[in-house]
């Protein structure tokens, strides 16, 4: 690790002044990581697995046209170097995801976006459009493509997201849907829905987790008019309970969690953080009278109630876990909070604004960033500081 | 799902389905159409109008909705009356309105994609924001749908409201990119319900029409509204060098007083565009 850290020297990439960021108790340090050899891209897959991070594909920055990229690279946090990957057998991926796979590899999964067949619109028609997975192994930097999951919407746009690591295979939602690959049997197995309306499903504990609440603001909309058709608002104005529920997937099954002791009063909107061994849901209104949130510790099963987040903190989902703290950066930077403690604090940038992504690797964040200028990939890390 | 698709309609059933529309809508300002409150001395108000780029070019990532959020947080204690905003993802739309609520404004989500089910964006579409209390809101979906095999369906979302200055009456909307035979039509029913509805209230409406100012299909904007630029040298709005980016208000009782602030952002492919007007 500390040829990692060695590693982490500026090169130029970020003007941070990191003079006097030291790494004194409860003050947060900043380096640049040195930089990553691939061209201007946005919403790359980034993972880490071992002592390496691989970061694949992503999209070009700006303009209407969406065009994906199949290239990457993979970075070697024993000798602090990057390497670049051949491009991938697949088609350039749609906002690839990658998972871990269990067996050292990574398995990157997408839609084929060859060719955006809609480069005015507001979403893109990629073509030829259907699921692509390919298997990375990040020692030998060599491809091996794999079956997709037969999963298809008729033209609709698939995306997929990671979920995590379950039972020796790698997880991912496609829309809304919650799929396997299994790392032996090599075939990809749908999860049965949860039998509640999830709001998220999401990775924390080492489980997937289904996290779901009755709100207030934007559930008015599911009530759709036809066409021409006047409706009024029905959004209540009068407070009611959040009616938080979670399911675990366990076992192949997902198992009801019985729901927290009381309830916060009228969230409109809550924000859900999934980290570590815990999911975080906390009103995500700022002022006064904020309420308090809830805590969900996987292992247990079990709510608890949760300090009432500062007032930065919203329905922020930029989040990873440090081993000690729940790391959350939002628009006022990042936050931490400890479940043992059951204690926010803030903590300072370092000059770091929010990224796209953060990713826990080496006993730092990494924050990935897109360049405002010319677009580039650039990779800070970020050590909070231990808690006074 | 937000209707059904269909190509542009035959001009007796659009009329029809206007009128309905304006029929039931104007049952709700029955009783209050008298209370428009008028000021002694004249009053700036400022308009935020914003196309957030928020699925093509964030994914559903919250960076413009930070943009909204520190914009909006900026012009305290002067805070825009109206805010509408395109290509909105769910998740920025609960960004924006978790932070807005405390300053006293009423949200408005108006999805032109329902059920688009995707990480960070469940509902993709617009949203407006008004300060004051609602009285009532109408989502209006336009007659003329380009087919889009994600089921997107353009409308027009308007909401009537009492606030603590007057009366006022504020629509956001996004006409169809690119293809003027499904967008100007659109433009038509836009402008058919933006000026008959609540005729005494104050009014203003935010949005990406997808068309220059010289439209003729937006002579009916232009004819009885103030555009919060100008028309014959209106300028970009958006990192292609086109104008396509209004905001209007009612000439009647609002009129501009300053040149619209138009700033580039590097979440968005479209500018931040500000209007600033006086009644």
């Amino acid at each position: 690790m500390q040829r990692l850290r060695h590693s982490f020297v500026v090169f130029g990439i970020v003007a941070i002044a990191l003079t006097g960021c030291g790494s004194s108790r409860g003050k947060a340090n900043a380096a640049a990581i040195e930089e990553v050899p691939l061209g201007a891209r946005t919403r790359p897959a980034v993972v880490a697995v071992g002592d390496r991070l691989v970061v694949y594909g992503g999209m070009t920055p700006g303009g209407r046209k969406t065009e994906a990229l199949d290239d990457g690279a993979v970075f070697d946090g024993a000798t602090g170097v990057w390497e670049k990957i051949r491009p991938s057998p697949t088609d350039p991926l749609y906002l690839p995801a990658a998972v871990p796979s269990g067996d050292g590899k990574v398995l990157v999964v997408g839609t084929g976006c060859k060719v955006d067949q809609n480069p005015t619109g507001d979403i893109p028609a990629c073509a030829p459009g259907g699921l692509e997975a390919a298997l990375l192994d990040p020692v030998s930097r060599r491809w091996e493509q794999v079956v997709p999951p037969p999963l298809s919407l008729g033209g609709r746009l698939l995306t997929a997201a990671p979920l995590g690591e379950i039972d020796g295979g790698p997880a991912f939602l496609f829309n809304d849907v919650a799929w396997q690959w299994g790392t032996q049997e090599r075939a990809w197995r749908k999860l049965p829905s949860p039998a509640m309306n999830a709001r998220r499903t999401c990775f924390a504990g080492g489980s997937v987790v289904a996290v779901g609440y009755d709100d207030r603001s934007s559930a008015r909309d599911l009530v759709a008019p036809a066409p021409g058709e006047t409706r009024s608002n029905t959004q209540p104005s009068t407070a009611r309970p959040a009616s938080l529920e979670a399911e675990v997937f366990t076992a192949g099954a997902w198992q009801a969690v019985s729901r927290p002791p009381t309830a916060p009063e009228a969230p409109a909107v809550m924000g859900l953080v999934c980290a570590g061994p815990d999911v975080l849901a906390y009103p995500a209104e700022t002022g006064k009278n904020r309420p308090f949130g809830f805590r969900f510790d996987v292992a247990t099963r079990a709510w608890s109630q949760a300090k009432t987040p500062p007032d930065g903190v919203s329905v922020e989902q930029l989040s990873a876990w440090t081993g000690k703290e729940i790391l959350i950066w939002t628009a006022s930077g990042p936050f931490l909070y400890s479940p043992s403690g059951d204690a926010w604090r803030h903590v300072g940038s370092a000059g770091l604004e929010q990224p796209e992504q953060i990713i826990w690797f080496a006993n730092q964040a990494l924050l990935v960033y897109r360049d405002s200028g010319a677009g580039d990939l650039r990779i800070a890390s970020f050590q909070p500081g231990e808690p006074k | 799902m937000i209707g059904t698709l269909s190509g542009p309609m035959k001009p007796r059933s659009r009329l029809v389905r206007v009128v309905r529309c304006l029929l039931a809508v104007g049952a709700g300002m029955v009783g209050v159409s008298a209370a428009v409150a008028t000021t002694a001395s004249a009053t700036d108000m400022n308009t935020h109008q914003f196309n957030l780029y928020g699925w093509k070019g964030n994914a559903g990532g919250l960076p413009p909705a930070t943009e909204v959020k520190n914009r909006v947080n900026a012009s305290s204690p002067t805070y825009p009356f109206v805010i509408t905003l395109n290509e909105v993802c769910s998740n920025q739309y609960d960004a924006i309105n978790a932070d807005l609520v405390s300053k006293g404004y009423t949200g408005f989500p108006s999805p032109s994609i329902l059920f688009f089910g995707q990480p960070n964006c469940s509902w993709f579409g617009n949203a407006l924001f008004v300060l004051g209390a609602r009285q009532t809101d109408f989502i209006f979906t336009y007659s003329a749908q380009k087919v889009d095999p994600n089921n997107e369906n353009r409308n027009l979302v308007c909401a009537a409201m009492t606030s603590f200055l007057t009366d006022f009456f504020a629509c956001a909307t996004h006409l169809e990119s690119d293809d003027l035979s499904y967008s100007q039509p659109q433009a038509d029913e836009a402008i058919y319900l933006f000026n008959s509805n609540y005729p005494s209230y104050r009014k203003e409406l935010g949005g990406d029409l997808n068309m220059n100012s010289l439209n003729s299909h937006l002579a009916g904007f232009y004819s009885q509204h103030s555009e919060a630029d100008e028309q014959l040298y209106k300028r970009s709005t958006t990192d292609g060098g086109v104008a396509i980016d209004y905001s209007f208000a009612s000439k009647a009782n609002l009129s501009r007083w300053q040149m619209a602030s138009i700033d580039s952002v590097s979440s968005s492919d479209h500018h931040y565009y500000r209007g600033w007007f006086r009644f």
